[in-house]
């Protein structure tokens, strides 16, 4: 198994004052609570947590995309995965994801990820998403087409990656005369896709294909929808495309906190893991589900909820028992995700260790014993620690 | 209103259609919202005129046609529809959303229109005065905005929605979002061609519409400056749910004036 430390690179810790004061802690949390000089440490001290993953084994570090809110300081992951690619030397970046659809112009995208790739000789990953709700409150994209850009974005994109140019794109959305990037990605045919998601059975639908094969990444989520998700990946490939797929094309992540006792871990991981769940989600539900971009499903539950379907507060005993967060000493991290492994197969494993509120020498220290104690025994996993997949669970979903 | 309820074939597509009354053809263009609570005013308009009030392709029970994309697209189906259904000459009255599509239909053709009645209308963007994020609000904030009564505020607030109310809501705020998600419930383009609207037209508003601000009824005054303004003290958004006996007479004098 691969493992990936991911960096959400959150602002520190805003007061519990300014966050009651403010409806939301995206889009319109003022900006006048940012900090340039502690912005300037931050960054700093996240870019080193990643450089020393890199040091420590870990296959890969991934950066993602966030817009308008101290839950994430990358509007760019751009300027943080080029960071990384002269200061790692041998794991892969992984940018998880990029939201091509928010852009006027993916091209620009296409562009810049084949640059990251062409410099650093092929270590790129590039990741698919429509970025979370509230970023399209941030740049008026219409949620309604939210997934119809997606894919045509995703079209433009590969083109211009694999087509010899010059040719014209012609889309909906999108409408290119000359696509012609210079320079082509250094892998080919192109840098690895991946989709992360929240648990989608479309986008299941759609990286499945055999066209495209694209590796599926649940995250953050209990380990429950990595079940149904990962394994309805695996229906659909069989059942729908006539295919096996294979545990390359599929991905686990969740937050990971190793120290010496079980205890330990949960006491020092706690206030960080509870205030990302509980206050750095905060907003109104309209927002996080905008029309269009949701399932009419969640949408329903919005317009008929009396209060907020965002207010339950969630304690690290309820995370860790669902295993949304992994947590403990090094003998139950390693069993707890061996046992993950067992039952999904799953060939990449994407690690978030520092989250939340955690300060850096925490996030260090945890790094550190994570390399050291736990790493090894993942990157050992493999195929024959999968206990396989048994079709008949869900056959149902894949058959409607 | 004796109301018949059909579902029309059209050029662009199947579209479900109220109709009642005898007399002046009237239709009424419904706002984002859809046509939920509007049967009281919809009963005075039918005592007087022949109320034709379609649900908008995409919205309550009309499906969603393939090249519906934006306002505009919908102001040519209304000029199709109008010609199609041998409507001869129509009065159009808009609520809200309704409003600032019946000005799309006016500036491309006035040909079967004879006046426009505009309720809380969207469709420009006073500069710093944005019309409330319909989107992102709680059902209850809502409801706050859209009426000025207090008692009515809270006997609204009270009400559970039915399963049928929410599909409605999801249905309509999608189709919602399709026109009008950004820019947010305007055009850019279309202040700078209401200079075309000549048909008699009034403006009625609610003065303490808190979606749309009264401040608009001035300001569509100021590009159609022949419109008739009427503003409501005691109403909101919705200015003939809680005016109703003046809103209904108001806009059916003004329509008979202009028959």
């Amino acid at each position: 198994m691969k493992v990936t430390m991911f960096h959400l690179m959150p602002y520190p810790r805003l007061s519990d004052e300014v966050i009651a004061a403010h409806e939301s802690y995206w889009v319109t949390m003022p900006n006048s609570h940012y900090d340039p000089k502690v912005g300037h440490d931050t960054y700093n001290k996240y870019l080193d947590e990643l450089e020393l993953a890199d040091e420590l084994g870990f296959d890969g570090v991934a950066v993602n995309e966030h817009h308008q809110t101290p839950y994430g300081m990358m509007p760019s992951p751009i300027v943080t995965a080029s960071a990384l690619a002269r200061r790692t030397r041998r794991c892969k970046i992984a940018i998880l994801g990029s939201a091509f659809c928010l852009r006027e112009h993916p091209l620009t995208l296409a562009e810049e990820h084949a640059m990251i790739d062409n410099i650093t000789g092929g270590r790129l990953i590039t990741g698919f998403v429509r970025g979370v709700g509230a970023e399209y409150s941030v740049f008026g994209v219409n949620p309604v087409y939210s997934h119809e850009r997606h894919y045509e974005a995703h079209d433009l994109v590969v083109q211009a990656w694999t087509r010899p140019g010059p040719f014209a794109f012609e889309g909906k959305h999108y409408h290119v005369e000359y696509v012609n990037v210079w320079p082509r990605p250094y892998q080919q045919p192109h840098p690895p896709i991946w989709c992360p998601s929240q648990g989608s059975n479309e986008t299941i639908d759609w990286a499945a294909h055999p066209d495209r094969k694209y590796l599926y990444l649940q995250n953050f989520n209990p380990f429950s929808a990595a079940v149904k998700y990962l394994n309805y990946y695996r229906e659909v490939a069989h059942s729908r495309y006539g295919y096996e797929a294979t545990s390359d094309q599929l991905g686990f992540g969740a937050p990971v906190y190793v120290a010496d006792t079980d205890e330990q871990a949960m006491n020092e991981a706690r206030p960080h893991i509870e205030f990302l769940f509980n206050k750095a989600f905060k907003m109104p539900a309209g927002m996080f589900f905008p029309p269009g971009y949701t399932s009419p499903a969640s949408l329903r539950q919005i317009v008929s909820a009396k209060t907020s379907i965002m207010a339950a507060q969630k304690t690290i005993e309820l995370l860790a028992e669902q295993r949304v967060i992994i947590v403990g000493s090094p003998d139950t991290v390693i069993r707890q995700l061996t046992d993950c492994h067992r039952q999904l197969g799953f060939s990449n494993y994407v690690a978030m260790l520092q989250f939340g509120s955690m300060p850096h020498a925490q996030a260090v220290g945890n790094i550190e014993r994570f390399a050291r104690d736990v790493l090894p025994a993942l990157q050992a996993l493999d195929d024959r620690n999968y206990r396989g997949f048994e079709m008949p669970k869900a056959a149902s979903a894949v058959a409607r | 209103m004796g109301a018949t309820e059909s579902i029309v074939s059209t050029r662009g597509g199947d579209v479900l259609l109220r109709r009642a009354g005898a007399g002046p053809t009237v239709l009424f263009l419904h706002g984002a919202g859809g046509v939920v609570g509007c049967q009281p005013f919809f009963d005075r308009l039918s005592d007087r005129f022949d109320l034709l009030v379609p649900d908008h392709p995409s919205f309550g029970r009309s499906p969603t046609p393939q090249w519906l994309d934006e306002m505009a697209d919908l102001a040519y189906f209304y000029l199709d529809f109008i010609d199609e259904q041998r409507l001869g000459d129509v009065h159009v009255i808009g609520h809200s959303m309704g409003g600032w599509l019946a000005l799309e239909i006016a500036i491309r053709s006035q040909q079967r229109i004879k006046s426009l009645s505009l309720i809380a209308s969207v469709g420009i963007r006073i500069k710093g005065n944005p019309v409330a994020n319909l989107f992102v609000m709680t059902p209850e904030q809502l409801v706050r905005a859209l009426y000025a009564d207090p008692k009515l505020i809270e006997q609204e607030l009270a009400r559970t929605p039915t399963p049928e109310d929410i599909e409605r809501i999801v249905t309509n705020r999608t189709a919602a979002a399709r026109l009008a998600w950004s820019p947010r419930f305007f055009n850019p383009k279309l202040a700078k061609w209401l200079h075309r609207v000549t048909v008699p037209t009034q403006i009625v508003w609610g003065a303490q519409d808190g979606v749309v601000s009264a401040a608009y009824a001035d300001e569509f005054k100021r590009l159609i400056p022949h419109a008739a303004v009427t503003v409501f003290p005691n109403a909101g958004h919705i200015p003939f749910a809680e005016r109703l006996d003046d809103v209904s007479r108001t806009i059916a004098d003004f329509i008979m004036r202009n028959e």
